[in-house]
């Protein structure tokens, strides 16, 4: 953390009723930054954008906006004061008002003439200006998320900071509103947070992302280092789906049917989990003798997904586990059901944890 | 003189932060609640007050009585009313006969007579000296005393008057259930090849018995609110029975017990009410709402189905209302003088005013509830709400008795200060009045209005406040223009019901501060039915308007419309005692 974070919010913790939702968070926004809280729905991560908005009351910890303490214990500034631009997962368009005087709203310290042209601008940055006269209803989902972000920039605000703002648009639309969202909040240059459950909108969009699991943060990191080197099992499982497979600590090492993992960092003879998503299974057919750190496997279906063929493989017994790994491959490999195939696993997509609680 | 602490705070380059924990809002609403509840927990407190040989008297004497009539009154409305307002409510809603959609609205129009004015009406229509025994005695020439003819102005003549206009409290919840259920249940009951009977009676009965539970709780605490009728019946029910201990015998103690007596009666109607309902509202497997083929009734069943809903809406407006144009127009130009006018103006003004204060803060609580929902501020609303319950006479007792105290505090005050006497300038004056109008009617502004700010998401307050609005700037901003059409009907509904009450005008009014209303009763009270039409029917005229709003309603709700915010408001007026939501 440096001191010259747009957005900090240092060891906050809340709880609703005898439900904690979230337990000593740190998160800290530098200027510019896009920042992505991603996590399982029920992880906190909304009420987190909600405590820096100043719309739920921050109960421990201390938020700061620009070096500027907002709220604390016994402080609270209210939203209204704090200059956060805010993007709501149904949009809360103003029903009563034109598209134009929805993003005027934000402005009324302006006078008429440079509010009319302040939320123009705001609506050419969304591509919005034809519709400044067209009431909320009249407009597609798409376009209502548009006028929401043009709202909530429009008064050029510290933060930005959007709830699920995609989720209401279908998958197609999703994507391109992405993209389009994603200039335009970079362009502004305005630092920015994003709430999601969605870890490809997070990796597509982030500069850092802050995983959240139960309360927590998990890890913070730029969206590349999460998925080649998480902190956790949490976050590896969060990215892709994955195989998994427990074993003890010998040696400094830990057994698979690919060979030994080194384990480091685990004392001996600890039990850990490891973890190996799809695509480092490579699946080659078996012809002749089984090459050197490769396991046997015989495959129980291939299917193609996208511009993969996911496959699914059988390696029968393995120090009393049955293993039923998939494995990802790029583009088309469709071996037929039944067939005997060579597996070997690419280290680098794999991690070994020790084994959690909840694992085991 | 400084205190260290404060300098200390002071020289804290502080951002403008506060801890909201007890806000402006939140007072208001809670001050608020404490004095809409004030007068129910005065009366409800002359429990416990020893009131010596009076109340023995009471006890003794006319008690037993006031119990016993009051019961038979309910025992009758609540049947009469059940039976009328059910039974149309499946024919319009499930069957298709001539004039079905027009029986869907006029069937409400007996809501715009309030019951004293049904019964000056009737009194005088069918009274020996009416114009239908006088005909009577010319066609056949008897003369007094030779022929039997039942008398109006009797127990059951009020129970026959009370349902008439009551019914329709039945029929729209009743109806609004039926709509509800049309598709998702009774379809699948007649492709099971169930008949219109059994489907009436083993699922479409059952299904809706809440709601008509709750439109029969609203009859019955309707009928013990009833003033204008009993009394001038003769008929000694509770709440004549209070008037008369309070203005006849002088004892405002003995008064509140009886009061206190029959709220703890209305609170057990409520309970009863809510342990009938059970584990609260049947679930609908489905929200499809779709135009349902009705039954087509023909030749018989057709006429028999007109009947049974144009019997209603004949003797219970249609016929009144004819009466009530007739007299009017006969004595109308000897009765609408500067007088009447005046009576006009005063029931003009109290009811806006009424209506005004009523809106304003139930928009007040209603906002304060929405911006720190707690469970103490919960309560609070609800028990502000529970007015409606209370008889318009009980809460007269209970509004005089701690207003009187307090001028005669500030008389006391002022005497000791100044030496001048103020008068009674609290509970002599209009204050009264509307105090107790806001303690029994602001549960209907408050019920629209809460249901009507459902259209603004709570992300459109907090939308507002990030984008720089306080939450006045909000309230006016966001709320108001867009829940105004549904702050117009609150404060109709509330205008409407103020020209209407009788009980506590006539006990609360300043001296010499006459309404319609309350000339009207005056004009009955001397025997003078025909010369009360004039003001009954300005009353009638003015409380047409609620029911043309819930007309449309209804016809926006119908099944293959989508159901309306005007529905959803219809259904929380309709929802006075507020135990739907508890």
């Amino acid at each position: 953390m440096s001191s010259d974070d747009v957005l900090r919010l240092e060891g906050v913790s809340h709880a609703f009723g005898d439900t904690r939702v979230l337990d000593d968070v740190n998160i800290d926004a530098k200027p510019g930054e896009l920042l992505c809280l991603l996590g399982p729905s029920g992880c906190g991560k909304t009420t987190a954008l909600r405590l820096a908005a100043g719309i739920e009351e921050l109960q421990q910890g201390r938020i700061t906006l620009a070096g500027q303490t907002v709220a604390a214990p016994g402080l609270h500034v209210p939203p209204e004061r704090r200059s956060v631009g805010m993007v709501f997962q149904d949009y809360a368009l103003f029903p009563h008002l034109s598209v134009m005087r929805n993003v005027q709203f934000g402005l009324s310290d302006l006078d008429a003439a440079a509010r009319r042209k302040r939320a123009g601008e705001a609506l050419e940055q969304v591509g919005m200006s034809a519709y400044g006269d067209s009431f909320p209803h009249m407009l597609s989902g798409g376009q209502q998320q548009r006028v929401a972000l043009a709202r909530a920039l429009a008064p050029q605000p510290r933060v930005l900071l959007l709830d699920e703002p995609f989720s209401g648009l279908d998958s197609n639309l999703r994507a391109h509103i992405r993209d389009e969202t994603l200039h335009v909040v970079k362009d502004s240059g305005t630092t920015t947070l994003i709430v999601t459950h969605d870890p490809e909108e997070a990796m597509y969009m982030a500069d850092r992302i802050v995983v959240m699991n139960e309360g927590r943060v998990e890890q913070i990191a730029i969206p590349d280092k999460l998925y080649c080197e998480p902190a956790n099992a949490f976050v590896t499982t969060f990215f892709s789906s994955i195989n998994r497979l427990e074993g003890r600590v010998r040696g400094g090492m830990v057994a698979t049917p690919f060979g030994l993992v080194p384990a480091p960092n685990l004392a001996e003879g600890a039990r850990a989990e490891v973890l190996m998503r799809p695509e480092a299974l490579r699946v080659t057919p078996l012809e002749g003798a089984l090459p050197d750190g490769a396991a046997a496997a015989h495959v129980l279906d291939a299917r193609m997904l996208r511009r993969a063929s996911f496959i699914h493989l059988c390696f029968g017994a393995f120090e009393g586990q049955h293993l039923h790994f998939h494995s990802r491959v790029p583009g088309r490999y469709m071996p037929q059901t039944g067939d005997h195939v060579a597996v070997t696993l690419e280290r680098a997509q794999t991690f070994v944890f020790p084994m959690t609680e909840k694992g085991a | 003189m400084s205190s260290p602490s404060l300098a200390e705070s002071a020289a804290v380059p502080a951002p403008r932060g506060r801890r909201r924990f007890f806000n402006g809002w939140t007072a208001f609403t809670f001050v608020m609640a404490a004095l809409i509840a004030l007068p129910i927990l005065v009366v409800l407190a002359y429990v416990f007050v020893p009131s010596g040989g009076i109340w023995q008297h009471l006890a003794s004497t006319v008690l037993p009585g006031y119990i016993t009539t009051s019961l038979w009154l309910m025992v009758g409305v609540g049947l009469g009313a059940s039976v009328i307002g059910v039974g149309t409510a499946w024919l319009v809603t499930l069957c298709e006969f001539p004039g079905r959609r027009l029986f869907e609205w006029a069937l409400l129009l007996p809501m715009a007579i309030p019951a004293y004015v049904i019964a000056y009406t009737y009194t005088g229509l069918l009274d020996f000296a009416g114009p239908l025994q006088s005909l009577l005695r010319e066609l056949t020439g008897w003369s007094h005393g030779d022929y039997w003819y039942p008398d109006v102005r009797s127990l059951p003549g009020a129970i026959v008057m009370l349902t008439l206009v009551l019914y329709p409290y039945v029929y729209l919840l009743a109806r609004a259930a039926f709509l509800e259920q049309s598709v998702c249940v009774l379809e699948v009951s007649r492709t099971l090849g169930c008949g219109p009977w059994r489907c009436f009676s083993a699922v479409a009965l059952p299904l809706a018995r809440p709601a008509i539970a709750a439109g029969i709780t609203l009859v019955l605490m309707e009928t013990l609110n009833d003033f204008g009728t009993v009394q001038y019946f003769g008929v000694n029910s509770f709440t004549a029975g209070i008037y008369r201990t309070w203005m006849g015998m002088g004892e405002p103690a003995a008064a509140a017990q009886l009061a206190a007596v029959l709220t703890l009666f209305i609170a057990g109607l409520v309970l009863l009410e809510r342990l009938t309902r059970g584990r609260g509202k049947v679930h609908h497997t489905t929200s499809k709402y779709r135009q349902l083929p009705r039954y087509r009734l023909n030749g018989g069943h057709a006429l028999l189905a007109l009947l049974a809903n144009g019997l209603p809406v004949l003797i219970g407006f249609v016929i009144p209302a004819i009466v009530l144009a007739v007299w009017a127009w006969q004595t109308g130009p000897r009765i609408i003088d500067a007088r009447f006018y005046a009576e006009a103006r005063n029931s003009f003004v109290l009811a806006s005013l009424a209506a005004v204060f009523a809106v304003a803060i139930a928009m007040i609580m209603a906002y304060g509830l929405r911006l720190r929902r707690s469970r103490a501020t919960t309560y609070a609303t609800r028990i502000a709400a529970m007015g409606y319950g209370v008889p318009g006479a009980v809460i007269a007792v209970g509004v005089l008795i701690p207003l009187s105290q307090l001028d005669t505090w500030i008389n006391d005050f002022t005497v000791a200060q100044w030496d001048v006497r103020v008068g009674l300038i609290l509970s002599g004056g209009i204050v009264a009045v509307l105090f107790a109008y806001m303690v029994r009617f602001l549960a209907v502004s408050f019920n629209a209005i809460e249901a009507s700010l459902g259209k603004v998401t709570i992300h459109m307050d907090d939308a507002a406040r990030t984008l720089g609005h306080k939450p006045l700037g909000t309230l006016l901003r966001v709320h108001l223009p867009i829940t105004k059409g549904s702050l117009l009907t609150a404060a109709i509904l509330v205008f409407v019901d103020v020209m209407k009450e009788l009980p506590a005008t006539l006990l609360l009014r300043p001296f010499n501060f006459d309404t319609l209303a309350i000339r009207a009763y005056q004009l009955a009270s001397d025997e003078r039915l025909a010369d009360a039409a004039a003001p009954s029917l300005a009353i009638v005229l003015v409380g047409i308007v609620p029911v043309i709003i819930l007309s449309v309603a209804i016809a926006k709700s119908r099944p293959g419309s989508e159901a309306t915010q005007q529905e959803r408001i219809a259904e929380a007026v309709m929802d006075k005692t507020a135990v739907e939501r508890a």
